[in-house]
């Protein structure tokens, strides 16, 4: 039965294949794509059947034990109604797309490109849905938000796309400190990773007697988490602007299956937070703020696919709601319909203004002189975003810059840490956890120049693979930490120091096409570094954040943020050297 | 400082002209420089914009290697542009060392010396609200609520009256900043924001520049309104000192919010490397031209062998000049020797706005340069087709059975046109409501004079051409040119309707003394190009001894469409199967970015007895409209063809030319990503520029040459017929088009050089 599994492997290995140097014909592609997600789609039929013999109770499957120094890390998967519906979904929308795609990317560049990532987003949405453990929810999670950021920024040379990639890649990293934190946290709940077969025999006594702050924690890191990827208040914003990338892919992104993901976190962890009537009722408000929010500013809106956007979020605010009412079955419906008709609002965008111009366009006429005119109050806020999308990035710029501090403060706190290390009084690794933060801080927030940033996020990643590694099992654990994330690291500053030493971040370069093997590298690096399940750093940053956690629960959090930081910096760098406008022409 | 019209107007010269997305017409890109020489034009323009301007270098090296463009003739070439630096031009060139850069468009150093100055990323934030307040005061019905006052005020005084009857006012707003900043008249704002944010004087027109070169597209299209009037259906009152003013004023606000105390930097010039050096651009130039040459010269040596074979004429038609008619009247031809074909601007010398009976506006149905002086409408019939997300769902996943649930198009509905105004006075909306007798018999007599259509055969079918996509915003660029990219077949059915009317007929005899016999039957029809579809409207009423003719043109045409469906299939790169049905289902797919290639590579436009040169090599797609020099001896019918023809056929080249040779500064990019703003335009993505020019998927397989207009007449009669008309002379002499003449008596090729037409054998020559 655990072979069956194998299955969901074919769009990742095709997702490989076609980011592989080699050049196939569109017809290649879009057979193989359409092939990867049939095998998919039967691992899933698969599922399906065992499912109904267990007489539809979810159940457990345990696919493989990893043993990194005496901790086990287990593969497991949880199969339930939500995930193998979602995930059926999932694979007919990515299907229907595929189909759509082979022709209307006809001719266009970065084809493979572009199927590659979508194969790699199915990966994550497989990951995502049939996950064991949070742990590895997490895992695709951080591939359908990194695919996402490559699809936002699939037209490269163009700023504004990357730009908003950047930006939405930021509150994607944000949001899964949430789940992150929410995963970790769960190691102390119950002393092994939150599976969900744990989370589903827990019983209301159990929860309300055993640790009540954690447990209300925990709840918070997940609807964080679910914030940011549903786009709920406050961050309710971004799915306007992600709408950069080819049309059937903001369709499925956006219309149709990763904004719909933070929903079926929260339906699959239900148990947790649904006994606690603060988390209901914290839901219920954001469900209703951006349900509200996002109706005024669907209506200001004057671009077709901006419009949609606030349709979709605004929906999504109806979902939150319905959630704090504990009607999962309905919400759970309500997303797989609202999902595919989403989907296809986006596809047949375009043809509206030839709707508009055929017999139509009397209806079109009707609503024009019908429409309402509201108070100028209203359409003031609405048309700003009520002021939200402005100031919360600069509220975070303008933290992000206090905290740094002036020019010579580096070498100060290099100093202090240093210093820390060698004496190594009382809580010693806090300090070296908190240095580490200030570095990670300095590099988003201080430095333009590339080869600064690097170096700065070296520094903080040094700082805390010191502040854990006095132990036994800490140097163990570091030194599997360090393996794949060493040799990612000097890569990166390796290329950055030889070839962009002095390029100023203030501006895209955009160098990707005349710098070929060093953008890929560069790419490749930062998916290690950012903790991607590509590399065992993903397993190995999940063991030292669980190690951490049972003695010194302040340095995880440190540690949580120094890992988000870092990938927002490389986020940037990458996007500020290596896209952005054309370099290169003919 | 004062807001003059110069100044304005200065700055409009660098503006795209941008019509509504529906209102689709072919333009040179460059109308503003058509007043220079070709190549100098390309070169301020390369250096302006930084814009390439020229095919892909791969592909001149591609017609080096395969010995198109030869060797010896281009060192030579590069020996007459360059001197001894030309042997130079031709290493750069073999090396592949040419090389382009393009700068990001929003890269505007005033702006950014600002950001600098004040902490902020001032084009972004001040961009993003512009945008949003002007495409929702100019929507046209995709928003839900309307900007309030937008349908009675000007866009500066709509944006101030929100901000002040607003009682909340989010940053970067207050209300000392509405007070200082946004006085009564949109010029005094403008005095009063420049003193901030660039308070030299001799500096301020460049930061205006700035500007409006950031946001081309939206300035552009904000000017477009302002100088063509009428172009939206639900108007709105806007100008280019409106966009200025709120634009600058967004910028103070975002600084004085940030710091107020906050003073203007010392703008540095910022040295921007030339695009292209002298050198590289001459070299490119040549290759161009040798380019060029080589492409008409197959055309120019197979003129040696055109003439006339006699043959007996049973029926005419007359297609539209478009270039997706000429293969299949081809086609036609070869099939049936019998029949005869005439091309001409397809709407028939009618300059109508044409009432559908299911739309709420009437619909220009003439060229756009041209103002409609009558109102055709359609008599109301009551069927209606449900555009539903249901059908659309059927589009997407079987467009085949859709194809056959289709049932009846509506432009094939065969309902009644009001034509003819019965009553003088008759006026809809200050228009004449349809042709009085007298206007009828000029416009049937001029039109058949003009096409050279003397000798009337008994059955003539008159063909509109427009074309049918699915989920394209662009589908109107796939229109008929003559009609303001739609369906022609209002016109063709007004013509028919009119060359049919036995009193009209009368007028004609007496007038002109011209004989449209009473056994003559004009007959409508239309052509789609996407789907290679032709209708025949209303044959039942033809005459019963004309029946035959009937069916056997039926089948002529029949055949015609199945094979340049065929034909045009082998083009596109994805189809497997070839043939009518996989053409025609390109149309109706939701998923086709490429449902016909419209006029991609025309190259040729010739003007001329199509018996005589329809048996010309054409390497090229070519417009064709006929003439005949034998009526026209002191070539004032020529003059007025070329009159249409030149404008058209160049405008649409030239667009065709400029969006392939630079997609992302004169194209609109990939249609892919794109965003439809308002019914009105294209962006990519939710907040940014307005996208002009044609998009990549049109003109990616497009061979940039520029046009070659070939007209049957002696060099000094056409000469004479471009003389008299200001802008053809224009074109022509600023060489944006080539312009040769076949001589009908002498059989020589002349073409046009330096203000005289010169005789040569090889098109080179004209440089010895």
């Amino acid at each position: 039965m655990e072979l069956s599994f194998l299955a969901f492997l074919a769009p990742l290995l095709m997702s490989i294949v076609f980011a592989l140097p080699w050049k196939f014909s569109e017809k290649t592609i879009s057979y193989l794509t359409l092939t990867s997600l049939v095998i998919a789609l039967w691992g899933v039929f698969f599922q399906l059947d065992l499912f109904i013999v267990n007489g539809f109770k979810p159940f457990e499957v345990i696919l493989l034990t990893l043993k990194v120094g005496g901790h086990d890390f287990i593969i497991s998967s949880w199969i339930d109604k939500f995930g193998l519906g979602y995930l059926t979904i999932s694979i007919i929308l990515a299907m229907m797309v595929t189909k759509f795609s082979h022709t209307y990317l006809n001719l266009e560049k970065g084809y493979q490109r572009f199927f590659a990532t979508i194969l790699f987003f199915v990966f994550g949405l497989i990951v995502l849905s049939l996950a064991g453990h949070l742990d590895l929810f997490f895992a695709g999670w951080e591939i359908v938000g990194f695919s996402s950021f490559l699809l936002i920024s699939f037209y490269r040379h163009h700023s504004r796309s990357v730009n908003s990639a950047f930006n939405i890649y930021t509150i994607y990293r944000i949001c899964d400190v949430g789940l992150l934190s929410g995963a970790v946290l769960g190691h102390i709940l119950w002393k092994e990773a939150a599976t969900f077969s744990v989370l589903n025999d827990l019983s209301v006594q159990v929860i309300q007697d055993s640790q009540g702050l954690n447990l209300l924690i925990f709840s918070l890191c997940l609807i964080l988490a679910s914030l940011g990827k549903s786009a709920q208040f406050p961050f309710y914003n971004w799915p306007a602007r992600a709408m950069e990338g080819p049309t059937p892919s903001s369709a499925i992104f956006y219309g149709a299956l990763s904004i719909h993901a933070g929903v079926l976190l929260l339906i699959r962890t239900e148990v947790v937070w649904s006994h606690v009537m603060g988390m209901k009722i914290l839901i219920g408000i954001i469900g209703l703020i951006t349900f509200v929010l996002s109706r005024f500013q669907k209506q200001v809106q004057s671009n077709i696919k901006g419009k949609i956007a606030y349709k979709v979020t605004s929906h999504l605010g109806i979902m939150f709601i319905l959630l704090s009412f504990e009607l999962f079955d309905l919400v759970f419906v309500y997303m797989i319909l609202h999902a595919i008709y989403r989907c296809f609002e986006i596809l047949i965008s375009p043809s509206i203004v030839a709707s508009s111009d055929s017999s139509n366009n009397k209806r079109i006429i009707n609503k024009m002189n019908q429409r309402k005119s509201v108070p100028a109050t209203l359409y003031l806020l609405s048309s700003l975003d009520f002021g939200f999308s402005f100031s919360f990035k600069r509220l975070c710029h303008q933290i992000g810059q206090w905290m740094v501090g002036g020019k010579h403060f580096g070498f100060i706190v290099f100093i202090i840490g240093g210093i820390t290390y060698l004496i190594k009084f009382d809580e010693y690794e806090l300090i070296l956890g908190g240095v580490g933060v200030y570095f990670s801080l300095r590099a988003l927030f201080f430095h333009s120049n590339a080869f600064k940033i690097v170096l700065d996020i070296f520094t903080s990643i040094l700082f805390m693979v010191l502040s854990f590694v006095d132990s036994h099992e800490g140097i163990h654990l570091a030194s599997s930490f360090l393996l794949p994330i060493f040799p990612a690291l000097m890569l990166i500053l390796l290329i950055v120091f030889f070839y962009f030493r002095n390029k100023n971040l203030n501006y895209y370069h955009g160098l990707g096409s005349g710098h070929v093997w060093q953008a890929n590298t560069f790419m490749l690096s930062f998916m290690v570094l950012a903790g991607m399940p590509i590399s065992s750093a993903f397993i190995a940053e999940d063991l030292i954040l669980e190690y951490l956690i049972l003695f010194e629960p302040v340095l995880t959090l440190l540690c949580l943020f120094i890992l988000m930081l870092n990938g927002v910096s490389l986020a940037k760098v990458y996007t500020k050297l290596f896209m952005g406008r054309m370099s290169k022409w003919n | 400082m004062k807001i003059e019209n110069e100044m304005l107007n200065r700055l409009a010269e660098d503006l795209p002209i941008i019509r509504p997305i529906k209102e689709f017409v072919h333009l040179n890109l460059l109308l503003p420089y058509q007043n220079q020489d070709f190549w100098s034009a390309l070169k301020c323009v390369s250096e302006k914009f930084e814009s390439y301007t020229f095919n892909p270098i791969s592909f001149y090296q591609e017609q080096l290697a395969t010995n198109f463009i030869k060797e010896e003739k281009l060192k030579e070439r590069l020996q007459l542009r360059l001197g001894d630096e030309g042997i130079e031009g031709f290493n750069l060139f073999i090396k592949n060392k040419i090389q382009f850069t393009h700068y990001d468009p929003r890269i505007a150093p005033m702006h950014e010396s600002w950001s600098k100055q004040a902490k902020i990323n001032l084009t972004e934030l001040s961009d993003g609200i512009l945008i949003k307040w002007l495409s929702s005061f100019l929507d046209q019905g995709i928003g839900d609520w309307e900007m309030p006052e937008s349908s009675n005020l000007s866009f500066y005084h709509v944006v101030s009256h929100l901000l002040r009857a607003s009682i909340l006012l989010p940053a970067p707003f207050s209300k000392k900043l509405l007070e200082e900043y946004l006085p009564h008249s949109a010029e005094e704002s403008i005095e009063r924001t420049l003193a901030v944010l660039c308070p030299h004087e001799e500096l301020q027109e460049s930061y205006l520049r700035e500007c409006v070169m950031t946001l081309r597209g939206w300035a552009g299209l904000v000017r477009t309104l302002e100088t063509i009037p009428g172009l939206l259906s639900f108007q709105r009152k806007i100008d280019l000192t409106d966009f200025l003013a709120i634009k600058l004023f967004l910028e103070v606000s975002w600084i004085k919010q940030t710091n107020s105390k906050v003073v203007a930097p010392s703008f540095i010039s910022k040295d921007r490397n030339a695009s292209l050096s002298h050198i590289e651009f001459e070299t490119l130039r040549a290759l161009q031209e040798c380019y060029e040459e080589e492409t008409f010269q197959e055309m120019i040596d197979s003129l040696k062998e055109a003439k006339i074979t006699e043959k007996e004429i049973s029926y005419q038609a007359i297609f539209c000049m478009d270039d997706r008619e000429s293969p299949l009247r081809t086609y036609a031809e070869e099939y049936d020797k019998k029949l005869q074909t005439f091309g001409t601007a397809a709407h028939f010398g009618l300059e109508i706005m044409y009432q559908h009976s299911d739309y709420a506006f009437a619909k220009k149905q003439c060229p756009a340069p041209a103002t409609p002086k009558y109102h055709i409408s359609e008599k109301s019939h009551s069927i209606s087709r449900p555009e539903g997300l249901f059908s659309y769902f059927k589009k997407l996943f079987f467009p085949i059975i859709h194809e056959k649930l289709q049932g009846v198009e509506e432009r094939f509905l065969n309902t009644e046109l009001k034509v003819h105004r019965g009553n003088e006075s008759d006026r809809h909306n200050g228009l004449k409501s349809g042709y009085s007798l007298d206007e009828m018999a000029d416009v049937v007599y001029s039109q058949l004079k003009l096409i050279g259509l003397m000798d009337l055969a008994h059955l003539i079918l008159v063909v509109g051409h427009g074309s049918t996509s699915s989920n394209n915003p662009y589908f109107a660029t796939y229109g008929c040119g003559a009609c303001s990219g739609r369906a022609g077949s209002a016109n063709s059915r007004s013509f028919a309707f009119m060359a049919n009317h036995p009193e009209v007929r009368k007028i004609i005899q007496s007038k002109y003394s011209f004989e449209i016999p009473e056994t003559v039957y004009f007959l409508a029809g239309f052509h789609d190009t996407t789907r290679d579809l032709i209708e025949i409207y209303n044959p039942d009423s033809l005459p019963s001894e004309l029946r035959s003719d009937y069916a056997k043109l039926k089948e002529t045409l029949e055949f015609a469409v199945q094979k340049n469906a065929t034909n045009r299939s082998k083009l596109f790169k994805l189809t497997t199967h070839l043939g009518l049905k996989e053409t025609r289902l390109r149309a109706k797919s939701l998923f086709e970015p490429r449902p016909e290639l419209g006029h991609t590579n025309v190259a040729y436009s010739i003007v001329g007895r199509r018996d005589l040169l329809k048996n010309l090599k054409l390497n090229r797609p070519a417009f064709f409209q006929s003439y005949d020099y034998r009526i026209d001896p002191d070539s004032k019918i020529l003059a007025s063809s070329l009159g249409a023809v030149i404008p058209v056929t160049s405008g649409i080249n030239l667009d065709y030319y400029f969006s392939a040779v630079d997609n992302t500064r004169f194209g609109a990019g990939s249609k892919l990503p794109q965003n439809v703003v308002g019914h009105f335009g294209v962006s990519h993505g939710t907040e940014s520029d307005l996208r002009f020019g044609l998009p990549l998927q049109m003109v990616d397989q497009h061979q940039a040459t520029r046009i070659f207009i070939l007209v049957e007449q002696t060099p000094v009669l056409a000469m004479r017929a471009i003389e008299s008309h200001p802008l053809v002379n224009q074109i022509v002499s600023n060489h944006w088009i080539y312009y040769g003449c076949f001589d009908p008596y002498t059989k020589d090729f002349s073409v046009f050089f330096k203000g005289e037409m010169k005789k040569v054998k090889r098109l080179e020559d004209v440089w010895n």
